[in-house]
């Protein structure tokens, strides 16, 4: 459960799903990053990047806002698709030794169990 | 034409390019590679699924763990094997022998279009990078792992005839590593 209720009925997010949501808007926004530095020297894949982030959620739309063809739309969202993939597996990659080292300062600070 | 929000966040619009993704027709090549490129190897995960469906099934209480038995002792495509064998990635793999998921993919799907010139790199490749004999990836080669039928359809797929060009044009190798295999498999004609 994302929120809670305060007596007066209002919502608080709990802080720890809060945090959950925080690191994954987080991740997310590097993958885009990442996604548009992937897709740099394809200008469709860089004009239907842009169409999607302008708001256009319509593969029609899409094509008419950068006269790309439906087809080659479509064809353009499967490769964005499989980089979306690859990019993901290379911040995975990335962050492996920064989550391993966080991994370990929390194991080391962690107090002893008799 | 419709905006369906100005600047959507990066969870929104990862999710609406994978939505939109999935309303594009893939080609059964165009999945396989995908999921090589994911590091999931399509025929082994073909294999496992039907392991476990006829488990849930319980199609024949009794042969089913002979069934399992079998199929673990049965030929297995190339990356599947070697997965086994190391326990490594698909990806891990391809680079150690210096070739493509696609390209490993492919030459356990088509057979026939592999030169026995190719076999013997790729067996020279898995024991000299990875430690798995060769007699193992020459058996994993010898036999096709297209499946007649899949899960989910009512006919086979239609069964195609490629040559080794046609793997080269799918392996998703550079030109020069394309030169290379091409070669080899002329020196074998």
């Amino acid at each position: 459960m994302a929120t809670r209720y305060a007596v007066d009925g209002t919502a608080t997010p709990r802080p720890d799903i809060a945090l959950l949501e925080h690191e994954e808007a987080q991740h997310n926004a590097a993958v885009i990053a990442l996604l548009r530095e992937a897709t740099r020297d394809d200008l469709e894949l860089t004009a239907i990047l842009q169409a999607l982030l302008d708001g256009y959620g319509k593969a029609g739309d899409i094509a008419h806002v950068t006269g790309i063809p439906v087809r080659d739309v479509y064809n353009a969202l499967k490769r964005l698709g499989r980089k979306v993939i690859m990019v993901r597996q290379h911040l995975q990659e990335r962050e492996r030794p920064q989550q391993e080292e966080r991994d370990h300062v929390k194991k080391q600070s962690s107090p002893r169990q008799h | 034409m419709s905006k369906s929000k100005a600047v959507p966040d990066s969870t929104e619009l990862l999710y609406r390019l994978s939505r939109l993704a999935g309303e594009a027709e893939w080609t059964t090549e165009e999945l396989q590679e995908a999921l090589c490129e994911g590091g999931v190897d399509p025929d082994q995960l073909v294999q496992q699924v039907r392991t476990r469906v006829r488990a849930l099934l319980k199609e024949s209480p009794d042969p089913a763990p002979q069934a399992e038995d079998d199929a673990s002792r049965a030929p297995q495509p190339l990356l599947g094997m070697l997965r086994d064998y190391t326990q490594r990635t698909p990806k891990a793999i391809a680079q150690a022998m210096d070739a493509p998921v696609p390209f490993l993919a492919l030459v356990s799907k088509y057979p026939k279009a592999v030169p026995n010139s190719w076999r013997r790199e790729l067996a020279t490749r898995a024991e000299q990078a990875l430690g798995a004999p060769q007699p193992l990836v020459m058996e994993s080669l010898a036999q096709s792992f297209q499946y007649p039928i899949a899960a989910s359809r009512d006919a086979p797929y239609p069964i195609q005839t490629l040559t080794y060009e046609d793997l080269l044009d799918r392996s998703g190798m550079s030109q020069e590593a394309k030169d290379f295999w091409r070669t080899l498999a002329k020196e074998a004609l």
